[in-house]
């Protein structure tokens, strides 16, 4: 029977879990315990609004100090209250007792749990240098990170980013807009190379280029050196050694797995779930950035980080785990005798949500996900960067690349100021859960609209 | 004071799509639907973010930032991120042309 629902995690994915379960119905108790002192809050805009201090206006253009850092909250505290979660903040869980059904978080406390909901995240990958350990290199996953990386911006400063990826070129651009100098090193041959086309990664240097930006790849930093304790240039590998007042690391993320590892869980470049995110336990499932779930649509399993993922396997997990009280309720229904217990779990189930179109990650799971660059908006669905060909529309200021493979749609990836590019990549993201897969000639030219090919016109 | 206001006549909408119209210090979406025309308020209930550039597919309008769902003529919030409804105003048509009943 199902009367504890622990989610470890309270970040974006932890939290909508725990919304979600009372959206649907579920009266029993839901511990969330985080790590962070914050409420769960979303990401996205940590490299962006938070650092760049400007909000998307009216225009779509850039406007100053407009950013309203309440505005990421997911579920404040008050909220949380209402919806009675019990979130457990600032508290680290250190193991998973899968046969007792217990976490034990630090100070030994212990929780039982009838399911559990491992929604960890990710950490940033740290950089084995020398002189990495200064205050002044910097990594970003949490709401301090961008406190911190914040209070170091300032006009004529010197940042050198590490890593050309989504997060990296965000930073890059924000602390260009707030005046800094800004160089960003990339050990690879091109910027965006594991979420993007060449094509899209290039017009995406060409606008940091614009901006003053360098990026410059092929580079690789060797050490960190500083006086006093105050680091002042980054040193390279072959080259000249770069003056620095601030390094933001952006290389990748890993899986926060321990907790799953020590629960005996089957783990693959993250937790291993299936497609509706329940692990090798069947009374764990696990969410997110640290979840690698089956995917039917694509008959593999992958593992994403981005928002939409978070949102969506909230959603599924659940969904599963209202179902599983449900089903049971079923079985007990047939047992006359069990009438007490029954009763028990009805208790848990009030007014639950009218039933609503399942979610499931086969159904919705094309992936989908937007990085915001100056006054630039960037959005991609299905795999963009694994695609053998490509094939470019331009639509005014308005640019989409299509990735084919084998002569099929794969995916693709549009740049356009503010929001732009969000509606055919829309369109692009039905297509493939469809499977409709329009001739390359169509999707280049942009006087035949992406509706009327969706349609088969 | 509640005034009907002339937006744009039926043609300048496509089938399945939206514009935006900004009035005053107002700006609002006008929508064409297999259900007819309708006008909501012009910025998602989510964060700063004009509909303009979102999808209609059918009787709903999807955010373009992240795909946040309201019923058009309704406003209901259907889909997170978006919670708080969209407010929907008044519309009529005299032959082609469309109006807006909006208040002040
Ligand atoms: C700077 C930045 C910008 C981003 N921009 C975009 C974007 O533009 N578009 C997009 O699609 N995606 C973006 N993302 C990705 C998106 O934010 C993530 O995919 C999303 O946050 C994943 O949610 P999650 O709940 O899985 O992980 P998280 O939000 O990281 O939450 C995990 C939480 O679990 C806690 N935790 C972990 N282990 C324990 C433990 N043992 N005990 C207690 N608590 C624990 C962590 O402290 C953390 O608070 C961005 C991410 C970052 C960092
Ligand atoms: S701004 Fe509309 S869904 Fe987020």
């Amino acid at each position: 029977m199902y009367k504890r629902i622990v989610i470890i995690g309270a970040g974006h994915c932890g939290g909508r879990v725990a919304e979600h379960l009372r959206k649907r119905g579920f009266r029993g108790s839901i511990s969330l315990i985080g790590c962070e002192r914050h409420a769960p809050y979303e990401r996205p805009s940590l490299s962006k609004g938070a650092l760049s201090k400007a909000a998307l206006s009216k225009a779509a253009l850039v406007s100053e100090d407009s950013w309203d850092p309440e505005s990421i909250t997911l579920l404040s505290p008050d909220k949380l209250a209402e919806l009675e979660i019990d979130w457990i903040a600032g508290r680290n869980c250190i193991d998973i007792d899968p046969e007792q059904q217990e976490v034990i978080l630090d100070g030994n406390k212990r929780l039982r749990f009838d399911a559990l909901v491992l929604a960890t995240g990710g950490s940033p990958i740290k950089l084995p240098l020398a002189g990495a350990g200064q205050p002044q290199v910097m990594y970003l996953r949490t709401r301090n990170d961008a406190t911190a990386i914040d209070s170091q911006l300032a006009p004529g400063k010197k940042v050198v980013v590490i890593g050309a990826g989504f997060i990296g070129l965000e930073v890059a651009a924000s602390a260009r807009m707030r005046g800094c100098e800004v160089t960003v090193l990339e050990a690879g041959s091109r910027p965006l190379a594991r979420g993007l086309p060449v094509q899209t990664a290039e017009a995406i240097s060409e606008l940091h280029a614009q901006h003053g930006v360098e990026i410059r790849t092929n580079v690789a930093a060797t050490s960190f050196e500083g006086t006093n304790g105050r680091l002042n240039r980054v040193m390279l590998l072959d080259e000249e050694p770069l003056p620095a007042d601030l390094v933001v690391v952006g290389v990748g993320i890993r899986p926060n797995t321990e907790l799953a590892h020590k629960a005996g869980l089957s783990i693959q470049d993250g937790i291993s779930t299936d497609a509706f995110g329940r692990t090798s336990h069947p009374a764990i499932w696990a969410a997110g950035d640290c979840a690698n779930a089956h995917n039917s649509r694509y008959n593999r399993p992958f593992r994403l980080e981005s928002w939409k993922n978070a949102e969506l396997m909230a959603e599924v997990v659940a969904q599963e785990i209202i179902k599983d009280i449900i089903s049971n309720l079923e079985i007990h229904l047939d047992s006359s005798q069990q009438y007490g217990f029954f009763n028990d779990q009805k208790e848990q189930l009030k007014d639950p949500e009218p039933a609503k179109e399942t979610v499931s990650l086969e159904n919705n799971a094309v992936p989908w996900l937007w990085s915001d660059q100056f006054e630039y908006g960037l959005q991609t669905t299905g795999f963009p960067a694994d695609g053998d060909e490509i094939i470019t529309r331009i639509d005014g200021d308005l640019r989409i690349d299509f990735a084919f493979r084998d002569g099929k749609l794969i995916g693709a990836a549009g740049l356009a100021p503010g929001a732009k590019a969000a509606r055919d990549i829309r369109l692009v993201q039905m297509m493939l859960e469809q499977g409709i897969s329009p001739e390359p000639k169509d999707l280049a030219n942009p006087a035949k609209k992406l509706k009327a090919l969706l349609k088969g016109k | 004071m509640t005034n009907w206001i002339h937006v744009c006549t039926t043609d300048d909408i496509d089938e399945e799509d939206l514009i935006r119209w900004d009035h005053g210090d107002k700006t609002y979406a006008i929508y064409n639907t297999e259900a007819g025309f309708f006008a909501t308020d012009g910025y998602c209930t989510h964060e700063q973010q004009h509909l303009e550039d979102g999808i209609v597919i059918g009787k709903v309008i999807e955010c373009p930032l992240h795909q946040g769902r309201f019923d058009i003529q309704s406003g209901k919030a259907l889909s997170a991120p978006v919670c708080v409804d969209l407010t929907t105003y008044p519309i009529k048509l005299e032959g082609e042309e469309i109006f807006i009943q909006v208040t002040g």
